[in-house]
């Protein structure tokens, strides 16, 4: 096939360029059915940075605000920056005609990109809501076990470690803030760093004391699951991390976390009898969350997802995007036994 | 000046016994028995079932109306 009858390839924006950011474009560059990928940042050193390691793969902008005009191939915006804002951009994108995805899990950052469903829906565009590690990978795994039942009640993830510096302030902000839980079908509040639980993760991550925390995870499950009675994000804190809480932290965060690691339980029936599966992952949260973002950005390349506003639990693609996700090194795992 | 020593001390103490109720405690029971195994290809292509009743609500398959145009 000649360049001249090979079909226009589609164009994606990702916008924030930190860890997150860097590597959906790194991924989707890799990806066999590659779109054109361009990159906006605020900060010119980083912009300076990925045009050198990306070459002629991509196109870095900058730009003080962190949103360029962008070409008009793009087809899906993902955004991996500050999440304050987010829906307020996504709708821009919305109403020009663009796919938008989302790597924020603040919970009214999430909210309000929910709120867009209808405005989506009625444009035949999807917006995805916390295509990350956590929520993201996590929503893939809760899918993916709910498969192996008939009814599902309960969703219970936890999660280990955060990814570049501004997950690492996320997740400060998620153990300070108050949170709310779904319990039989209503929000109830709860304090952030209650209910701890001992939570069984992965080798050689293995368990660790999880509490109650501030994301916006437990709204995506609510929405993808019907009929769920009870949904609860939990994230291991050590006892240097709940002594140092309240404190201010002077040191800055280091530029990538370490391992970290996600549990996802999902309890239900099946055959009439109470069943609970448990999935789990092994990753460096940033890398993982860059394979996330890019598959679901690729999905909405292929008209895989459904329109209006959903986390990627609602795809009901889980088996798919699992495989998927397992070609670019994320490896999950399901616990055997009682 | 006594009195503040003693206020001093009085709020040291109590810090020492926060920290440590904020920090005791053994955390739970960790499971009884299991083992993490991985999922490999055949099990993913090999899904389960799809569930009834607790389907997620953006099973739009590839073309249906509910899908998006890409």
């Amino acid at each position: 096939m000649t360049d001249r009858h090979r079909p226009a390839r589609p164009g994606v924006a990702v916008l924030g360029a930190g860890v997150v950011g860097a590597r959906v474009a790194r991924e989707l560059i890799s990806s066999p059915d590659a779109p054109l990928v361009t990159i906006v940042s605020s900060r010119a050193d980083r912009v300076r940075a990925l045009r050198e390691a990306f070459g002629a793969d991509a196109v870095v902008l900058h730009s003080a605000a962190g949103h360029a005009a962008l070409p008009g191939s793009v087809r899906v915006v993902v955004l991996a920056g500050e999440p304050e804002g987010q829906a307020g951009v996504a709708r821009h994108h919305l109403q020009l005609g663009r796919h938008v995805v989302s790597s924020a899990d603040v919970p009214e950052t999430v909210a309000e990109l929910l709120d867009l469903h209808d405005e989506a829906r009625a444009a035949a565009l999807s917006v995805v809501a916390g295509a990350a590690f956590s929520p993201g990978l996590s929503c893939l795994l809760a899918a993916h076990a709910a498969l192996g039942l008939d009814t599902v009640d309960e969703v219970h993830v936890a999660r280990h470690g955060a990814g570049g510096p501004l997950c690492a302030r996320e997740r400060l902000r998620s153990m300070r803030a108050t949170t709310k839980e779904w319990r039989d079908g209503a929000w109830v509040a709860a304090s952030s760093g209650s209910g701890r639980e001992l939570c069984w993760f992965p080798d050689p991550v293995g368990p660790r004391d999880c509490y109650r925390v501030a994301t916006g995870e437990a709204l995506l499950l609510v929405d993808a699951f019907a009929g769920l009675h009870r949904a609860t994000v939990r994230m291991a804190m050590s006892r240097r991390d709940r002594l140092m809480l309240p404190l201010p932290i002077l040191l800055p965060a280091p530029p990538e976390g370490g391992v970290g690691a996600l549990r996802v339980e999902v309890r239900g029936s099946r055959d009439g009898a109470r069943r609970t599966e448990v999935l789990g992952c092994l990753d460096r949260p940033g890398m993982a969350a860059g394979a996330v973002a890019a598959e679901a950005t690729l999905g909405l390349l292929r008209g895989e997802a459904p329109a209006g506003a959903h986390g990627l639990a609602a795809w009901g693609r889980s088996t798919e995007l699992l495989a998927a996700l397992r070609v670019r090194g994320v490896r999950v795992a399901t616990l055997d036994g009682e | 000046m006594r009195g503040l020593r003693r206020a001093a001390l009085a709020i040291g103490i109590g810090a020492i016994f926060a920290a440590a109720l904020r920090l005791r405690g053994s955390g739970g029971s960790p499971p009884q028995q299991g083992e993490w195994r991985e999922l490999t290809e055949p099990d993913l292509r090999d899904a389960h079932r799809v569930p009834s009743g607790s389907a997620a609500v953006g099973d739009a398959a590839p073309g249906s109306p509910d899908a998006t145009p890409g």
